[in-house]
């Protein structure tokens, strides 16, 4: 009677003991996202190393929560930045303020800011947490960024299904440099930027089981 | 028609007109000398009227309602005799200028003591060099015969005639453009109103009327005004000169009576087309006017039959087409040239010609759209009615009434790309 | 007024005016009729061809801005046919529109924009490619031109044309490469050329200063009122961040009928604007030590300096030893309490006078400025409204060009009016020639015209002429001021409409004179009782050791004052001068206490304008460094530490509006006898060959003009005018530079730039210019003369931008 129901509920528990864990070894494992998802921004550039973003402050129109701030000024041909006449001069997100809506790239005429699946920006300071154009701008060496209008569309039909990645993270060697709150990583002594997933895909993706 | 016998153009290769002593020994300068001595300017206005002589310059007006408009508030007035003659296909005036130049300066005269104006003015068309020396020539002359300046043939009426050689815009020949260009500004219609009759040059009553119209005015001084009323239509009477051009054995000017029909001015006057070609097209009045084809032919030559048909006779420029004309070769001809001349004022105008043209000019080449002939129509509603001054409106009939008849042709170049790119 | 008739607009039956604008009737109704051309304050022009309306009875449509209402007129403003030639004007002005609009600064406040959504489609059918003009067309030193943004509405064109009169603007080239260009390819120079960045529906013309400096939205706009003329014009000022980023005039919101002439903004305003943030402004109080070393102090510490030396000047040298300059570029409830303090330590020492000038209130010979409207007759002396009161110079432009006044300007530097004048030079002596005028009118005498006669003859027959007489007048001299009381007072015994108009010298000169910052005047002209020193009397009394303090609130004697020599002596022998200022000037450099203050934009308070209006200035920006505190907190910190009764905010606001009150003002007359001023001292004038005159110019000055990077480009160039003949004469050629010097000290520096404007052996030197005063030259407010020396030939490349404008 009571004897059974103890084991009935032991039962549950030992049960789980023997499934595989829903928790994952964060940060040395992560979890891959769907292709859309909207994480830390991003100011892109062109292939030829100029700024995407020419300060037109639509995105700070656009921004439902007040996060933006951009202030244009001339290029000129001494101190150029992008393309045409105008750069931001100055572009700050407050990353506590936004709501990762992503109506800053849809205003984006350029193309210029992109919401980045990158997520980890914990940090200290609240001050720390505005990014300035240094955090967001993809520093030249690493690319031009990706375009949001490359990435995968719709809503993927494997959503449910999350892949495991194992972050390429050692701790023992430690931040090399950090850029966007984002820290760079090195790997097997060569520098390595994040890929959008956070790291490196391990194993195929699976279906996971349980606790979801 | 063989019983007519031209007056606007009597003498043309038979004499030396720009010799006043030549002139004046056929009766130049008597209906000067008789209207200045002998009529109230009004008497003169009056003849006008009744002679229902309309504006031979293009747009038709009567010319006796034009002067009448004039107010009476004391401003002096001006008259500008409009020499600047530049509609495609047409050469009318010129050959006054050149052949009877003391004709027209008896017609502005004559004119100008009409409307009882301050000083004359005739804007000639920088082209005409020859032309504007020759007339130069001749007002030397006509001022040493004290027949302009002070105190003319001896009565108290005096009045100057100034000459002034425009630079080569069309625009300068539409009124308004004419009298800024002739202020010295830049050769650019005006808005209207103010019309030129309140507010004209230099602010002050003016009225402008073309070469030919005012050498109407002497022949209607010297024959009464029911000869001329009696002349060709009732509506719009009196002789013209007809400017033929293009696919005919014989182009030139011509004087008819105005109603004659149009085919016998290509076929008898003009010598008919060439050998083994088809007739097939014409414009009537120039390149602002839209084209006619062989169903209008028998058409009587005036101003009301032809706008009943669609088009309208203008300038009296007829440039016949014969097959071999390719329409969308002519249109863009004629297109890129209102798109040149256009003077960038207003949007329809500005814009509107140069995008007809730049569609033209790609169907041409085989860059084409088909939706591109469509849209030279479309186009051309769209400025037809909305410019500031005639330019816009001119710009449009003729491609319209083309594309219209012969949509073929034009979406050839359309036809072309495919054909490519297949 | 005009006969009222009835039209249905959009089948709304409204009563308008004979013969207005159909555009205009609609508004009546709240119904927008778009536009590019039309321009409340233009002539209509009927270019963009955007106003298009319908009138029953009409077959075509027609322009809803040129065509007047008559009674019983039916217009549709909204239909399918106006719809359908509106959408037709917008494709056609978007075929070669760049389509920049997230760069554009017009972005957002763009009538472009609008009627693209409101009549454009959504894709373009032409298939060509955009015509490519070129773009950031430098256009002069202010205003940048984007040909391809450009829909030849002409606005600008026009502007230039018929409001300024300048011509320096036409258009270019024909059909659809039709481009806006300047006269000759010359700069386009204007003290108005902000103006049209305002009237471009479009973003084809920008300022420089503002480029890209932050979208319409972002802005908070404030009202208040520039301070930079006596005109006084109602102003704009966008912020973000707290920081001004541009001036501008809203026709719309301030005066949407307004007047063509009236109500612009000059350029002063529109770019010298950025010495707000100027990194050499001050922003701690500083006192001196030694010669010029200078120790920050902190507010209190200051305060008490100044209280405690003021305090025991007065008690052992007489509160007589005490005085005040400025007040002029303060505002009233400021001026009021400066002569409020002053007169409370017991003296009457107070002058807001910096160009011995006599007075700035018309008082009962007043014209309004819209008095020129009527004119038929408009003589200017003393002043030279286009530099001085520009925008209030567009109003004598229009009065002469549309209704046909007659301009004559007496002095002796030709002005560089665009519009037609007659120059009538006096020598210096402007007064007799009007009294020679007047009593030539008194007699009645009609002299025939003939050539060669005495000016004097001419302007008697011009004013037997005129019904309407404006005589506009700086202020200065006691013979002109007789002689212009004589002369109105002649023309209003004989029925016709007379006046003076005074523009003073500093922006609200008006303001304190009327809150009593004058020696002989309490607040509202009240003659007080025992009158004090003027600013002359001062400047002696400091040169010959009895005035032993001296406050200088926004003033720069040093520069402005004529007789430089006596301003000099005077600061150096002080023994304590406090001063309030924006930026170390040269008056500053000589003073003891330096208070930094805010600046108008930074402050609320009223000004009066040179028609007498009281207007209210905003907060719309504030300091970015330190904390300068206004004048107004300065002096009641003063007031309270030295134990004066301080009058309290509400007591202040009421005590200046009070003594600004019209009544008050239109009762003053200038030359009343309690006017008199301090007897000068017979001075032996410093010998030269040349007579040199004083020039004003709209962008000299040592203060905001002098310390603002982004408005240097605009600053005058020191500049010596000389007629050919001297030129010749002294074998100079344009673009030498020359010292002008005599007994007394020397200008350096000046570039020659050879203007018929000046007589033969005169010589015109740019006034108020810290790199060249010429005050130097001067022991005396009277005439001057001096030596052209040659100091190196050749034109060198300066930026003769200001220098130009001949």
């Amino acid at each position: 009677m009571n004897i059974i129901a103890i084991f009935k509920g032991l039962a549950t528990t030992f049960g789980y003991m023997f499934r595989r864990k829903a928790t994952i070894d964060y940060p040395f494992v992560k979890r891959a996202h769907a292709s859309r998802f909207h994480g830390l921004h991003e100011l892109r550039r062109y292939e030829d190393g100029m700024e995407r973003c020419i300060g037109c402050e639509l995105c700070q129109i656009a921004c439902p929560a007040n996060a933006i701030t951009v202030v244009g000024a001339e290029n000129t041909p001494e101190d150029r930045h992008s393309p045409g006449e105008r750069y931001a001069y100055r572009y700050e997100i407050d990353e506590l303020r936004c709501i990762f809506c992503g109506m800053c790239e849809e205003a984006c005429p350029t193309d210029a800011i992109t919401l980045t699946p990158r997520f980890e920006m914990a940090n200290y300071t609240r001050s720390s947490l505005i990014y300035d154009k240094s955090k967001l701008l993809v520093p030249a060496e690493f690319g031009v960024g990706e375009s949001p209008l490359e990435r995968p569309g719709g809503l993927p039909a494997d959503l449910g299904e999350v892949a495991r990645v194992k972050s390429t993270m050692e701790p023992e060697k430690g931040y090399l440099a950090t850029w966007r709150g984002i820290d760079i990583l090195t790997s097997k002594g060569k520098t390595y930027m994040p890929t959008p997933a956070g790291g490196e895909l391990v194993g195929e993706p699976e279906q996971l089981k349980g606790g979801q | 028609m063989a019983s007519y016998e031209p007056v606007l153009t009597k003498g043309i290769g038979e004499a030396d007109l720009t010799d006043i002593g030549v002139y004046r020994s056929r009766g130049g300068y008597e209906q000067l000398r008789r209207a200045v001595r002998e009529m109230e300017p009004d008497a003169i206005v009056g003849m006008v009227m009744k002679s229902n002589l309309r504006g031979r310059g293009g747009a038709g007006f009567p010319t006796g309602r034009k002067w009448s408009f004039l107010p009476k508030d004391g401003r002096p007035r001006y008259l500008v005799c409009n020499c600047d003659e530049a509609e495609p296909g047409t050469f009318k005036d010129r050959m006054l200028l050149e052949q009877t130049p003391h004709q027209i300066i008896e017609g502005i005269m004559i004119s100008a003591y009409a409307i009882k104006a301050a000083r004359a003015f005739i804007y000639i068309r920088g082209e005409m060099r020859q032309g504007y020396e020759i007339f130069m020539r001749a007002l030397e002359q006509a001022r040493a015969a004290n027949l302009v300046g002070e105190k003319i043939c001896g009565s108290d009426w005096s009045c100057e005639l100034v000459a002034h050689r425009g630079a080569g815009a069309y625009i300068c020949g539409e009124e308004t453009g004419l009298l800024n260009s002739l202020e010295g500004k830049r050769g650019e219609p005006r808005l209207k109103p103010p019309f030129p009759a309140n507010s004209g040059l230099y602010n002050m009553p003016t009225v402008v009327n073309n070469v030919e119209t005012l050498v109407c005015v002497v022949h209607i001084m010297q024959r009464g005004e029911e000869w001329f009323a009696s002349i060709g239509p009732v509506k719009s009477p009196g002789p013209k000169i007809v400017s033929i051009s293009g696919h005919v054995r014989k182009p030139g000017n011509y004087e008819v009576p105005l109603g004659t029909p149009i085919r016998e001015l290509v076929y008898e006057l003009a010598g008919g087309l060439f050998e083994g070609r088809t007739f097939k097209a014409l414009q009537p009045g120039g390149g602002s006017s839209a084209c006619l084809f062989e169903e209008h032919l028998d058409l009587p030559y005036d101003f009301d039959s032809i706008a009943a048909a669609g088009s309208m006779l203008g300038s009296g420029a007829m440039v016949v087409m014969d097959d071999t004309t390719d329409m969308l070769d002519a249109a863009w001809v004629l297109q890129r040239f209102y798109a040149h001349e256009s003077c960038g004022q207003c949007t329809p105008c500005r814009e509107g010609t140069h995008w007809s043209e730049a569609m033209l000019e790609r169907l041409l080449h085989g860059h084409g759209r088909e939706v591109d002939v469509s849209l030279l129509g479309t186009v051309g509603d769209k400025i037809a009615g909305h410019s500031l001054c005639a330019l816009g409106d001119a710009s449009v009939p003729f491609l319209q009434s083309v594309v219209k008849r012969f949509p073929e042709e034009f979406l050839r170049g359309a036809e072309r790309v495919a054909a490519i790119q297949v | 007024m005009a006969k009222t008739v009835t039209v249905t607009i959009d089948g709304v039956k409204v009563e308008a005016p004979e013969g207005e604008l159909m555009i205009e009737a609609a508004k009546r109704i709240g119904h927008h009729v778009p536009n590019f051309c039309y321009y409340p304050k233009l002539e209509p022009a009927g270019l963009c061809r955007m106003c298009l309306i319908r009138i029953e009875g009409q077959p075509k449509l027609q322009l809803g801005c040129n065509t007047r209402v008559t009674d019983g007129m039916v217009i549709d403003t909204i239909s399918e046919a106006v719809e359908t030639g509106r959408r037709a004007q917008v494709e056609f002005l978007l075929l070669n529109h760049p389509l920049d609009c997230p760069v554009c600064d017009k972005g957002g406040e763009c009538v472009l924009q609008d009627y693209a959504m409101a009549y454009g489609d959504v894709a373009s059918r032409s298939g060509m490619p955009k015509m490519n003009k070129p773009k950031a067309v430098d256009l002069g030193p202010t205003i940048v031109l984007d040909e391809q943004r450009c829909v030849l509405c002409q606005r600008c064109v026009r502007f230039d044309n018929e409001i300024t009169w300048e011509r320096n603007l036409v258009t270019a080239s024909r059909g659809v490469y039709t481009i806006i260009a300047t006269e000759g390819d010359q700069p386009y120079d204007s003290y108005f050329s902000g103006n049209t960045t305002e009237l471009c529906p479009v973003g084809a013309l920008t300022s420089k200063t503002y480029r890209f400096k932050a979208r319409p939205w972002d802005v908070t706009p404030t009202l208040t009122v520039c301070t930079q003329c006596p005109v006084g014009c109602s102003t704009f000022a966008d912020s973000r961040f707290d920081v001004l980023q541009r001036t501008r005039y809203d026709h719309e919101t301030i005066d949407p009928h307004g007047d063509p002439a009236g109500d612009w903004i000059c350029d002063r305003v529109r770019y010298n604007i950025s010495y707000l943030t100027d990194e050499r402004r001050l922003n701690t109080p500083m006192v001196r030590s030694g010669e010029d070393q200078w120790v920050d102090l902190a507010w209190s510490d200051a305060i008490d300096l100044a209280a405690s030396t003021l305090k025991d000047a007065a008690e052992h040298f007489g509160p007589q030893a005490i005085g005040a300059i400025g007040g002029g570029r303060l505002t009233n409830q400021e001026a009021y309490l400066l002569q409020h303090v002053v007169r409370g330590l017991g003296s009457a020492n107070v002058d807001y006078r910096l160009h011995d000038e006599l007075t700035a209130t018309p008082g009962r010979l007043a014209a309004q400025v819209h008095d020129l409207d009527d004119a038929s007759l408009i003589i200017e002396l003393g002043t030279n409204s286009v530099e001085l009161a520009p925008v209030f110079d567009l109003r004598v432009r229009y009065a002469v060009e549309r209704r046909g006044a007659t301009l004559v300007h007496l002095g002796d530097v030709k002005p560089n009016w665009p519009v037609h004048f007659r120059h009538f030079p006096t020598e210096g002596d402007a007064a007799s020639m009007l009294n020679e005028a007047a009593e030539n009118v008194r007699r009645g005498e009609d002299l025939p015209k003939r050539a060669g006669e005495p000016p004097a003859q001419t302007l008697a027959r011009l004013l037997r002429g005129a019904e309407r007489v404006v005589v506009i007048w700086d202020g200065r001299g006691a013979s002109e001021a007789a002689a212009i009381e004589r002369l109105i007072g002649l023309l209003r015994d004989a029925d016709k409409g007379a006046g003076v108009i005074v523009v003073g010298y500093a922006a609200n000169a008006r303001g304190a004179e009327s809150m009593g910052m004058h020696p002989a005047l309490q607040p509202g002209y009240r003659p007080a009782p025992q009158a004090g020193l003027d600013t002359e009397g001062m400047l002696r009394a400091s040169a010959s050791g009895e005035l032993k303090a001296l406050l200088i609130f926004g003033a720069n004697p040093l520069l402005a004052y004529p007789n430089g020599a006596l301003v000099r002596a005077a600061l150096e022998r002080v023994p304590f001068i406090v001063t309030t200022e924006l930026f170390m000037t040269q008056t500053a450099v000589k003073s003891h206490v330096v208070l930094p203050v805010k600046a108008a934009f930074e402050k609320t308070g009223s000004t009066t304008t040179m028609d007498g209006e009281v207007k209210q200035l905003a907060i719309s920006c504030a300091p970015q460094a330190g904390e300068p505190l206004t004048d107004r907190e300065v002096l009641a910190l003063l007031g309270d530490a030295m134990g004066l009764q301080m009058p309290s905010d509400s007591e202040l606001e009421q005590l200046a509006a009070a003594a600004a009150a019209p009544e008050l003002a239109r009762a003053f007359s200038f030359t009343s006898p309690v006017l008199a001023r301090t007897v000068r001292p017979a001075a032996t004038p410093a010998q030269g060959a040349f007579t040199v005159h004083s020039v004003p110019r709209l962008y000299a000055g040592g203060g905001t003009s002098a310390h603002d990077t982004a408005f240097e480009p605009l600053r005058p160039h020191p500049t010596a005018y000389l007629h050919p003949g001297d030129v010749e004469e002294l074998g100079l050629e344009d673009g030498d530079t020359v010292t002008v010097r005599n007994g007394l000290g020397a200008v350096d520096g000046l570039t020659v730039v050879t203007s018929k404007k000046v007589a033969r052996g005169s010589i015109g030197v740019i006034a108020e210019l810290p790199e060249a005063p010429v005050n130097v030259l001067a022991d005396d407010c009277g005439s001057v003369h001096a030596d052209v020396v040659l100091i190196r030939k050749g034109r060198q490349a300066l930026n003769l931008a200001g220098a130009q404008g001949e």
